[in-house]
């Protein structure tokens, strides 16, 4: 085939897919106006259909050609509201709508394909009709066209489809081209010809001819293409346009008297025994009556295709002012490719630049944020809107609810989020077997609903929404639920948990064990779906697009599924790590936070257990995977590998061999937690993801390769496929886990964050109960003074710290205006710059202090799946400013002594706020989480505390027990005793003093505190 | 007419040959089979592989897959010197491959009936290749002062799929 007509071919298959998946909805919405079906619904399907049977008729696709003809003519009948659209006659509509759509897919074959069953349905449903409208009978009649003078020109179309095209052209003509004089006409193909002519209005019908007798040979003479064309441009213009003369363009009578009736036409002449001239004459009235309504709705159909173009960009192809182009996807990804590679020469810009001059770091500023945004506008024509999948579960819905006697309907939000092709297109499946499963075992049928006192018709809602940069899709229903009881069983029939495991076990958890590999069962197979079955395959399926699923269910109430999803897959940020001289990259999505032990902790904090290494990371234990270890090793871990591998570090910690400090990143892949021990914690980049070469595909710990900033190639781990090669399972440090997670989580303090944002990179947080306000500030209003800068606030020069002077973050980023977070607590004017406010969040923050530690941060933690340093706002101020802390930094100094202090305090960020405050100023500090472990605590150093500073708040032994314990050992009777609450009442202080502390602050007044600790201290 | 024409091609079809050197000694590929010649070498080991995989390295944004062809030949890697290239290979030869080599030499252009099928025996002092680095081989050709072995690159990659 020519390439042009290949071209032709594609367009008209897009073309036709875009008619078809409207179609649908359509369907489906005529079916519910039922009696009173919309002109303007009909029009458009009926149109689209149009389209199709015309564009197929020029490939010369016959069987869709007649099989979109048929439906063609039931519609017609709809439209004339000859014909009541039921939910039968809907049915075989779709069905019909389903078979072009299939013979369209192949197209090269779809003239072998058999309709006949269809068509056969299709029929029975005109004929079923009775009697033969108006309209069917136009599409029986042919008419002889004729030019002005009233002579034939030897063409036959049918009345219907002539009046069809001239509901949209004005003019008719028979145009002549002599195919040997091709060039001629301005045009260098026939192909090219048709293009132009199509471009301009519409060939209803065409022939070619040729003068000579004899078509033995080929012809010598011309060779005459005569099309009929329609067309709303004047003949002048026409004329002009292709350079045709008078003769090759015969206008053509739009009074189509003689029209006869086609195939039948004999049988009338024998069976009707009426003369041919009446027949003609009763048709040439309904001509005149329905030519000029066809006329009127010409502006109406023009107006739903109005409103349609802002849905369906791509059908605005006759409507001026075209807004959007057709890509190939090829193209758009070779950009996305391109995008990819000038984000790694930007890295490596970024990188050169570091050190250098100005001008030079500013020059490399601006390529970061133009490519970035480049990557971004880039990432976006990939983007496309969830609906384009969403839209299809109408008819699924719709389709199950009818074949299981259910009244289900669908509700279906968030269809122009906008989510990446790829990403897109893999949903698709699993979508479909949630929302299958959700009609078949989460939606009961009307009378048990009914009996339930539910509404006789279920819902299933859809929905798409974005949340911290990711996509959030729901899918929830209110029919029966999850029973847990019965996947209780299930799973202990199965072997897949333990009795005790399974008593451990949440109603949440047990309801997620759905999606356990295995746990489907053969009887609860229908013809649909079973739920269950293959629900491991949907987790497997979002898993591999980075994203989690989380199902939650009530019994008698219903069902939700959490899906996440990354916006992208190209891109992704990630955490880099190093092993020896190699770094790899771990993908941000499996990260839970860094962990970082020094010196004695390095031996004494990983513990063994049979053949692995654990940590205890607050309440769980963590199975450790050494990824030196992973590397070297590359046959799948046996208990012995295992095992060697921790006898190995065993030996090393005994010998005291061990390096001074350990990181590991903790990562997560399901419910499993594992940490990985690496060499170097490097930082986090944006990685473009290169595929693994084929020959490596099957290796399980990588999922592909990037290109760093200065060219090497680095590869990305597969957190799974790590899991998965070492054996470390959830079963393995399991046990012991749950049992500690019933234990724990009982008093977990919740703190509202503020995230916001600084310089390009960093996320930070700091708790707002800290922040006295938050002032939209003008960039161009900071002055200067010297080094510093000053902004005025409510009339009071304002001392500005930026972030990125103090601490070794990345720069701000240029902006017009920023905000400025003024402290509580601080007496002098004082602010500190952000560029943008991310969120507030209120959450028990998990703070990890062992990980990225810098002076001036509390901690990191993982907030909005984003590594976020907390700041810590004092220390901070102090650091810019130590003339303003120099009056109580002498009292305290004047002690050489060093101050211990045994802090109580439960939650992992007020510990580390107060433990923060403290270090500051010099005390070595001591943490335990509660009282008994306080008590424990004294008994086993060897030193006597000076203060104890703690908490009244606490899970086990609350402060109050614990500080009348104190006082009743002889040893700690008259040990100097702070109680530090959030709570704030007198009645609180009296009942803290009448215990036996002697001060009572709140929490969050770090000068207040330390000012007080020192007070006491001195006596 | 047709028949004559292929019968020249057979006898005299000209190949031009890239050729390098490996530990001491000569090969050569088919100059159509080769896209690049590149002075990077420096490549990231990538552990659990093949052990005849040394590892990947990115030129100009896309990476390649680097063939240990020493280790496949059966010699040792004496290190890189300032000689040592990369090697690339078309993507019709296999996907994003190539091979370290010691030093490139010129391209030599020898008819392909020069090139003696390493089966037909040790006539004239052929040294013997192992069967597995004969599987690799298309033939040897004798030049003025050396023995030059010609690989079939496309067997290279195959070998571990």
């Amino acid at each position: 085939m020519d390439d042009t007509m290949k071209e032709l071919l594609e367009e008209f298959i897009s073309e036709s897919k875009e008619h078809l998946s409207t179609i649908e909805d359509d369907f489906l919405e005529l079916e519910q106006q039922k009696d009173n079906p919309d002109d303007k619904l009909v029009n458009k399907i009926f149109r689209a259909i149009h389209t199709i049977k015309g564009t197929s008729g020029f490939f010369g696709l016959e069987t869709i050609t007649s099989l979109s003809h048929t439906m063609e003519n039931i519609l017609s009948l709809i439209r004339n509201g000859e014909m009541v659209p039921t939910s039968d006659i809907i049915d075989t509509l779709l069905t019909g709508a389903d078979i072009i759509n299939t013979l369209i897919d192949d197209i090269d074959h779809s003239n072998e394909f058999d309709i006949t069953d269809i068509l056969g349905k299709l029929n029975t449903i005109l004929e079923g009709d009775g009697k033969l409208s108006e309209s069917l009978e136009e599409m029986e009649l042919e008419v002889d066209l004729k030019d002005s003078k009233g002579n034939t020109i030897g063409f036959k179309i049918d009345l219907f489809e002539l009046n069809s095209v001239l509901a949209n052209y004005k003019y008719l003509y028979l145009l002549k081209f002599d195919l040997n004089e091709i060039p001629s006409y301005g045009v260098n193909s026939p192909v090219k010809l048709i293009q132009k002519l199509l471009k301009n209005g519409l060939i209803a019908d065409a022939q070619t001819t040729t003068l000579d007798e004899d078509l033995s040979a080929l012809p010598i003479g011309p060779l005459f293409y005569e099309i009929v064309y329609a067309t709303n441009f004047q003949k002048t213009t026409i004329s002009k346009r292709f350079k045709l003369n008078d003769e090759e363009i015969i206008e053509l009578d739009q009074n189509f008297a003689g029209a006869i009736p086609r195939e039948e036409k004999e049988d009338i002449i024998e069976i009707v025994d009426e003369p041919i001239s009446q027949e003609v004459a009763k048709v040439e009235q309904k001509i005149a009556v329905v030519k000029q309504p066809k006329k009127s709705t010409k502006s109406e159909i023009v107006k739903v295709d109005n409103k349609l173009s802002t849905k369906v960009s791509a059908s605005t192809k006759k409507l001026s002012g075209e807004t959007s182009v057709r890509i190939q996807v090829d193209l758009l990804d070779k950009l996305m490719r391109l995008a990819g590679e000038l984000v790694l020469i930007r890295n490596q810009q970024v990188l050169i630049t570091g050190n250098q001059s100005s001008s030079a770091r500013k020059n490399s500023q601006r390529l970061d944020l133009v490519t970035t945004e480049l990557q971004e506008a880039i990432m976006m024509t990939r983007m496309q809107p969830a609906g384009n999948i969403f839209n299809k579960f109408h008819r699924v819905v719709r389709d199950i609810g009818k074949n299981l006697n259910k009244q289900i309907e669908i509700h279906i939000s968030g269809n122009e989020v906008e989510l990446d092709k790829t990403i897109l297109e893999s949903l698709a499946d699993p979508l479909t077997h949630i929302i299958r499963n959700s009609c078949d075992h989460g939606i009961e049928s009307p009378e048990v609903r009914e009996a339930a006192g539910k509404t006789s018709q279920g819902n299933i809602w859809l929905s798409a929404f974005h949340e911290g940069g990711q996509i959030n899709i729901q899918i929830k229903d209110d029919g029966k639920g999850i029973d847990p009881d019965v996947i209780r069983i299930k799973a202990f029939e199965k072997n897949l948990k333990t009795e005790e495991e399974l008593d451990a076990m949440s109603d949440k958890e047990i309801s997620n064990l759905v999606m356990l590999a295995g746990f489907s069962t053969a009887e609860q197979v229908s013809s649909i779906s079973g739920r269950g079955v293959g629900m491991d395959v949907v987790r497997e399926g979002i898993e591999r697009l980075n994203g989690s699923i989380e199902l939650e269910s009530v019994k008698g109430e219903g069902t939700t599924l959490n899906l996440r999803l990354p916006l992208t897959l190209a891109i992704i940020p990630s955490l880099i790590i190093r092993i020896g001289e190699q770094r790899y990259a771990v993908p941000q999505v499996n990260l839970e936070e860094l962990v970082t032990l020094y010196d004695d902790d390095v031996n004494e904090k990983i513990e063994r257990a049979n053949d692995l290494e654990l940590f205890r990371l607050r309440e769980t234990l963590l199975p450790m995977v050494r990824l030196n270890e992973v590397l070297l090793h590359k046959e799948k871990f046996t208990a012995e590998t295992r095992s060697s591998i921790t006898e190995k570090y065993y030996k090393q910690s005994q010998n005291n061999n061990s390096p001074k400090t350990l990181s590991f990143a903790v990562l997560k892949v399901g419910t499993l937690k594992f940490g990985l021990i690496v060499d170097e914690v490097v930082g986090t980049e944006e990685i473009v993801v290169k595929p693994m070469h084929s020959i490596n595909k099957s290796i399980s710990i990588y999922t592909g390769a990037t290109i760093m900033g200065d060219g090497s190639v680095a590869l990305i781990l597969d957190a799974d496929g790590i899991a998965k090669h070492t054996g470390v399972t959830t079963e393995l440090a399991e046990e012991e886990d749950v049992a500690l997670t019933m234990k724990n989580y009982q008093h977990v303090e919740s703190q509202t964050i503020l995230l916001f944002k600084n310089g390009a990179e960093e996320q930070f947080a700091v708790a707002l109960p800290l922040i006295r306000r938050i002032e939209k500030i003008r960039m161009k209003d900071i002055e200067q003074i010297g080094h510093k800068e000053f902004i005025t606030v409510d009339n009071i020069s304002t001392k500005i710290l930026r972030l990125d002077h103090i601490l070794s973050v990345s720069p701000a980023e240029e902006s017009e205006e920023a905000f400025l977070l003024l402290p509580k607590h601080i007496h002098r004017p004082f602010g500190i710059l952000a560029t943008s406010l991310v969120d507030i969040e209120n959450s028990t923050i998990d703070l990890n202090t062992e990980s990225y530690s810098e002076d001036g941060l509390l901690g990191t933690s993982i907030t909005h799946d984003k590594m976020t340093l907390f700041i810590d706002i004092y220390r901070l101020i102090e650091l810019s400013e130590p003339e303003w802390f120099a009056d109580r930094r002498l009292s305290s100094a004047e002690h050489n002594e060093i101050k211990r202090v045994l802090l109580l305090e439960d939650s992992s960020f007020f510990k580390e706020l107060v433990k923060g405050y403290l270090v500051s100023e010099g005390y070595e500090v001591d943490t335990v989480e509660n009282g008994l472990e306080g008590l424990q605590k004294i008994q086993e150093v060897d030193y006597d505390y000076d203060i104890i500073v703690s908490d009244i708040e606490m899970p086990e032994m609350n402060g109050i027990e614990f500080i009348k314990e104190v006082r009743k050992e002889e040893s700690t009777k008259n040990t100097l005793a702070l109680a530090l609450s959030s709570l704030g009442s007198d009645l609180d202080k009296m009942k803290a003093s009448d215990a036996g502390f002697d001060r009572y602050e709140v929490k969050m007044e770090r000068e207040l505190f330390l000012t007080t600790i020192s007070e006491m201290l001195n006596g | 007419m047709a028949k004559n024409k292929i019968v020249v091609a057979e006898n005299n079809k000209m190949k031009q040959l890239l050729t390098f050197k490996i530990a001491g000694r000569l090969f050569g590929v088919d100059i159509s089979a080769a896209r690049e010649v590149s002075p990077v070498v420096d490549y990231t080991p990538v552990f659990h592989v093949a052990e005849e995989i040394k590892g990947l390295v990115n030129i100009r944004g896309q990476i390649y897959l680097v063939l240990d062809l020493h280790k496949i030949l059966g010699y040792d890697f004496s290190g890189k010197t300032e000689d040592t290239r990369f090697i690339i290979f078309t993507e019709n030869i296999g996907e994003s491959f190539g091979v370290i080599i010691d030093k490139v030499g010129e391209v030599v252009e020898i008819s392909e009936k020069e090139i003696k099928n390493t089966h037909a025996g040790n006539e004239s002092g052929m040294e013997d290749l192992g069967s597995k680095v004969e599987a690799l081989t298309l033939g040897i050709s004798k030049l003025e002062n050396q023995l030059l072995v010609v690989l079939n690159p496309e067997k290279l990659l195959k070998n571990f799929t």
